[in-house]
């Protein structure tokens, strides 16, 4: 606690990682209910292309990655669309060709190793304070547009094809989604890394579904557990001086297997739930 | 007589060496093997030296003169410590006359490397080996990989380099006889000019109002802060590919507070974020120090050599400590 109040890049990590973590919490359950969990991990790895694009091109990695990124998003959703191809498809064709994409670039260009590292790994104490209000801007827009959108959106998730009939503006509704969860995932980048990314995306979501008995609760548990998991796993990078995104994806995963358990109690004896 | 028989190691000859029998394709070997025996005795025209790293490539090309063509391994821009070599690097280490590198794990992969070829194909002189460093042997081998316990930047020692100097000397006085005495004249005269480079240090970095170092990056200037007398402070160890730690970080911050630091040194090989980061956090200002191993292709195109970049580092270290 002192720590947090002596030092301002902790401050702003935290910051910056908390915003991220109810972005990604919220958005992911929506992703894991349609069964596009991989999605995020796709993005990540063509966002990477994005990053070695900008940086093979000298504009600003993180521009390049969000537009790249974005343009696949909408991409997937098309090949998907088209179907003859299952979603999981579309993002495994993606995220190959985003990682090759990106190790030829850093090949050729030869000049931006290191560079190129700090986002595969990320790096969540060296958050600018433009960065910080980026991701606060992002996750006002996640919870803005969730929230007018929540029937529909709900009623698409859990019925397509229903939704779509009753006249609700599926396709748009599809790229909105897929926008934000791109942005989120170029932002996240920074704090988590491209590699750790993606499992803020699918282990909260996935663990608030464990113990949730309506959507707006699974909502709720969800961002607890990625905020917890984000604020505790930067807390434990601190006391233990370990990589703070690799503490933060453990957590999450913690998080998963204990309410995933408790839900195992319950289902054994049903006479005592 | 070389071209022809490099010629017999183009893919395109694969075919037909493949076509032959088996005591054809002996011949043919023996009769390669002899004919490079000949070639090696009649001495080509000119050497070809390789070096993995820019101050070696300078110092070769500078002490042989036009006896040798000098080049560098690495493309530009490239890492020294991280470079995997691609299928034309390995036929240009195959073709050159002399390997210059520094050992000590600063190229973990070049071991693997030159374990490919059979021994004693390419020759070596590994630059770090027999400067006498404390720390486990020269070796440079598996042990030493990513850097264990010694520093191998012991080019930004400008006195380790007048050695090294007169080892590439005399090495290539042993490649190339008839050159001997230029090759020697030449080293007198680069030892001079490191000489220079290290007394104008030595002067300009007297009398400054801080002593201390701060590098945001790994700590690759240990030699040169041990030779005038500065203390180098880096936030994490002697590998640049270490993820840095919170503490590291809360450590360097508390420790630039406590002794009024507000100068942050950073390496231009490493990301910038942690040195805004460090910077931001003691209000200070952030300066670039080169670690000179390689050079951009933007540099390259701009004309950088080693005592350029050198120079542009004693600049950047009186302004950033404070110096008259």
């Amino acid at each position: 606690m002192d720590a947090l109040l002596a030092y301002g890049f902790l401050q702003r990590g935290l910051l910056a990682g908390v915003l991220i973590a109810v972005a990604c919490a919220v958005l992911g359950l929506f992703l894991v209910l349609r069964k596009d969990a991989m999605i995020g991990h796709g993005l990540a790895h063509i966002a990477f292309a994005g990053v070695a694009f900008g940086l093979f091109l000298g504009v600003l990695p993180l521009a390049a990655a969000l537009a790249v990124a974005v343009a696949a998003a909408v991409g997937v959703m098309r090949i998907k669309d088209r179907a003859g191809l299952h979603g999981d498809t579309a993002i495994g064709i993606f995220s190959s060709l985003g990682l090759a994409a990106g190790v030829l670039l850093a090949s050729l260009a030869r000049s931006f190793n290191v560079e190129l590292m700090a986002y595969l790994f990320g790096d969540i104490l060296a958050i600018e304070p433009v960065e910080v209000v980026l991701t606060l801007v992002l996750a006002a827009a996640v919870l803005a547009a969730v929230r007018l959108n929540y029937a529909k959106l709900l009623y698409m998730t859990f019925d397509r094809e229903s939704a779509r009939a009753a006249g609700v503006p599926v396709g748009r509704l599809d790229t909105l989604l897929m926008v934000l969860t791109a942005v989120t995932i170029v932002l996240g980048m920074k704090i988590a890394g491209i590699l750790l990314v993606a499992a803020l995306l699918v282990i909260p979501a996935a663990a608030g579904l464990q113990v949730a008995s309506s959507f707006r609760g699974a909502v709720r548990a969800s961002i607890a557990v990625a905020v917890l998991a984000v604020a505790g796993g930067l807390a434990l990078s601190v006391a233990l001086n370990i990589p703070a995104s690799a503490a933060i994806v453990i957590l999450c995963f913690a998080a998963f297997a204990a309410f995933s358990l408790r839900r195992k109690g319950r289902a054994a004896r049903p006479g005592r739930g | 007589m070389m071209p022809q028989i490099r010629d017999g190691f183009k893919p395109g000859r694969g075919s037909i060496i493949g076509g032959m029998r088996a005591p054809a394709r002996f011949l043919l070997a023996a009769a390669l093997a002899a004919a490079a025996v000949t070639a090696a005795a009649a001495a080509p025209a000119k050497l070809r030296v390789l070096a993995t790293v820019l101050p070696l490539k300078e110092f070769a090309a500078e002490v042989a003169g036009d006896r040798a063509e000098v080049s560098l391994l690495l493309p530009p821009g490239a890492g020294v410590h991280t470079w995997q070599p691609r299928p034309g690097d390995i036929a240009r280490l195959a073709e050159c006359d002399l390997l210059l590198f520094i050992g000590s794990g600063l190229e973990p992969w070049l071991p693997g490397l030159l374990k490919a070829f059979p021994p004693g194909r390419v020759r070596t002189l590994e630059a770090a080996a027999g400067l006498g460093l404390p720390g486990p042997g020269g070796g440079g081998g598996e042990e030493a990989h990513g850097h264990g316990a010694l520093d191998p930047h012991v080019w930004l020692d400008f006195e380790l380099d007048q050695r090294i100097v007169e080892r590439i000397a005399a090495e290539l006085g042993r490649l190339d006889p008839a050159g001997e005495a230029l090759f020697t004249a030449n080293a007198a005269r680069l030892a001079g000019r490191l000489r220079g480079l290290d007394a104008a240090y030595r002067r300009g970095l007297d009398g400054c109002r801080g002593r201390t170092v701060v590098l945001a990056g790994h700590g690759a200037f240990g030699y040169l802060a041990r030779r005038y007398g500065l203390v180098q402070m880096s936030l994490y160890g002697l590998s640049p590919d270490a993820q840095p730690r919170p503490r590291d970080l809360m450590a360097a911050v508390d420790f630039c507070r406590a002794e009024g630091i507000t100068t942050v040194f950073f390496e231009n090989s490493v990301a910038p974020d942690l040195s805004r980061t460090l910077a931001r956090e003691i209000g200070g200002r952030v300066f670039v120090l080169h670690s000179g191993h390689n050079v951009t292709r933007e540099q390259q195109a701009g004309g950088a050599s080693f005592f350029g970049l050198m120079e542009e580092n004693l600049a950047a270290l009186r302004d950033g400590l404070g110096c008259r």
